[in-house]
């Protein structure tokens, strides 16, 4: 899968989880920036994310991730 | 020069005093560690020696000072300094919407108010706003005037801090140099920490725990590292425990609900004492977190704001333990703390009842004596005992174990929330409303405000209005649209069909 093409699925993963259709994500995208992602959602957030792309995080991923960009390198290396 | 050689004993003991001994002491140790800074004892005493020489020189009758919360190296060193300088801090949490804050300013009478002038500037035109700065001036010199330093008096004010009340208006507890220096007593009578602790500091200044967490590696002359209050703070947490090896970590048990699924992924050897408080401690959470603890133990401590941060701990033990309802026991009482457990009608009862508190550490009135009937004479006696609301039981070992909240208030993250404060306040921009509590899947409770569709509001700009009104932990996590709001037989709202409608939501 290419970035383009993964940056849009993890954006319709987000739109979704959040019912929020103007959601726009980037790479510098943080919880800072999109309303209602917090420590509440956080977890089930990654939990969709895994369903979604067919993956699994562990810990040590999960706590990496900085911003959105981290979540779309960790994404890119588990599916190739 | 100061001179510390004298000793003293533990009656004597001031938590002022103590601080004032260990800034001199461990000079050359660390301090703080924040913002990814380290600080030494010797950079502490720069910083406060700034912000006091300025204080001197205003000359302020005030007992209270104000401190703007910016959780950077300025606002811990005006804590500091607000205590060497023998007056009392109220902490105002720069996240909290301008109306409270201007709130707790006038019930708590304050005139002055520090602050980072780096982040803003003047932040309240009703006080007198003392600007200062994070960066350290290498031409103040650090050593204190010992002559000017006395802490024997007991009676006055230490903090003053404002926790949720049931008429819209925060509460606020006064907490004496008498109840903190009885609160550090317990620790220094049953801890042996040491200079070498690496402590962390997870929690908002407004939130009493963080005085702990703050002020007792102070003490010992370790080092306090402080948690940024950004980003998703119990991976940050984590990671900190992790890069640090952090040997004294204190947080509300809602963190194990979150980090649940990865505890078997998780190993934390430097770890001595792991401290919960703030909530219940589910007894499933508490083995899965042992087991990634060594050499760690678990302390559950109990204690409302109105009896001094803490003042009931239980060592958790799986073998041992004996527990009900999967809460882990809040234990036994701290020294000097005496309780009564009342019936309904405020009879002591050997049965469940409400847990009331009096002591050392036990306020006897909030500022302005509001909420009179939350203070109660018991057993024929002149002493006032301060009613919890929390309805508890004790086991054949003497440990308070805990049951339920007597009324609607919550504690969402460690955070004291009235249910019926956050309806009075959304009532000021809202109509045909209703606000629940409910657990989610992960058994963490949600916020959940019911709108009327009719109400026709755009959530974007209702959300703005109501973070002007209602400080982040109040907010709604979610806001479900419905028909109308659905009344039982007796008129009442029905909260069980709002539940179901709110599983269907999450589903």
């Amino acid at each position: 899968m290419n970035h383009e093409k993964l940056m849009n699925q993890l954006e319709t993963v987000f739109r979704i989880f959040f019912k929020n259709d103007s959601i726009q994500l980037n790479e510098n995208s943080t919880a800072d920036d999109i309303a209602h992602w917090d420590s509440l959602s956080h977890l089930e957030l990654i939990h969709a994310i895994e369903i979604n792309f067919q993956i699994v995080f562990n810990f040590d991923e999960v706590l990496s991730f900085k911003n959105v960009g981290d979540m779309v390198y960790c994404i890119s290396y588990k599916l190739k | 020069m100061l001179n510390f050689s004298h000793s003293y004993t533990l009656e004597q003991f001031s938590f002022r005093q103590k601080i004032l001994e260990s800034l001199f002491i461990n000079v050359n140790n660390d301090a703080l560690f924040i913002k990814n800074k380290l600080y030494t004892f010797f950079d502490l005493q720069i910083k406060i020696k700034e912000i006091i020489t300025v204080l001197e020189s205003k000359n302020i009758q005030n007992q209270r000072v104000g401190v703007y919360c910016t959780d950077d190296f300025f606002t811990y060193c005006a804590i500091l300094a607000l205590i060497l300088h023998g007056k009392s801090f109220v902490p105002l949490n720069s996240k909290y919407p301008e109306n409270r804050l201007a709130e707790m300013i006038s019930l708590s009478g304050l005139d002055t108010i520090i602050y980072n002038h780096e982040i803003i500037e003047n932040p309240f035109i009703t006080c007198e706003n003392i600007g200062f700065s994070n960066a350290l001036n290498s031409e103040i010199k650090p050593l204190f005037d010992s002559e000017k330093y006395s802490f024997t008096q007991e009676n006055r004010e230490a903090y003053l801090l404002f926790t949720s009340g049931t008429t819209g208006q925060p509460k606020g507890v006064s907490i004496s140099d008498s109840n903190l220096n009885s609160f550090f007593k317990y620790f220094k009578k049953h801890f042996r920490f040491t200079a070498d602790e690496k402590f962390i500091q997870v929690f908002e200044l407004t939130f009493d725990v963080s005085i702990f967490s703050f002020l007792m590696p102070i003490q010992l002359g370790a080092c306090c590292y402080i948690l940024p209050q950004t980003g998703i703070r119990y991976l940050e947490m984590i990671k900190m425990l992790q890069q640090h090896k952090i040997t004294v970590a204190t947080f509300v048990p809602t963190v194990l609900n979150y980090i649940h699924p990865y505890t078997p992924q998780l190993n934390f050897p430097s770890l001595k004492y792991s401290f919960f408080i703030g909530d219940k401690l589910n007894v499933h959470l508490a083995e899965n977190w042992l087991k990634t603890l060594p050499n760690g133990k678990i302390i559950n401590f109990y204690g409302p704001t109105e009896a001094t941060i803490m003042c009931a701990a239980y060592e958790w033990n799986p073998k041992q333990t004996t527990f009900q309802n999967d809460i882990v026991p809040l234990g036994k009482p701290f020294d000097g703390i005496n309780y009564i457990v009342v019936d309904e009608h405020n009879i002591p009862t050997d049965e469940k009842g409400e847990l009331c508190l009096n002591g050392k550490q036990v306020i006897t009135s909030y500022l302005n004596a509001v909420n009179e009937d939350k203070f109660i004479q018991l057993n024929n006696s002149n002493a006032i005992y301060y009613k919890t609301g929390d309805i508890v039981s004790i086991d054949s070992h003497g440990n308070l174990l805990f049951h339920d909240r007597i009324d609607n208030q919550l504690k969402i993250n460690g955070h004291r929330i009235e249910l019926s404060e956050v309806e009075y306040h959304l009532s000021k921009i809202l109509n045909h409303f209703t606000i629940c509590a409910f657990k989610n899947k992960e058994s963490l409770t949600e916020l959940v405000l019911f709108i009327e569709s009719k109400v026709n509001i755009e959530v974007a700009v209702f959300q703005e209005r109501i973070k002007k009104i209602l400080p982040y932990y109040m907010l709604p996590n979610r806001i479900i649209e419905i028909d109308s709001i659905p009344l039982s037989f007796n008129s009442k709202i029905d909260k069980n069909c709002l539940h179901e409608i709110y599983l269907k939501e999450i589903s």
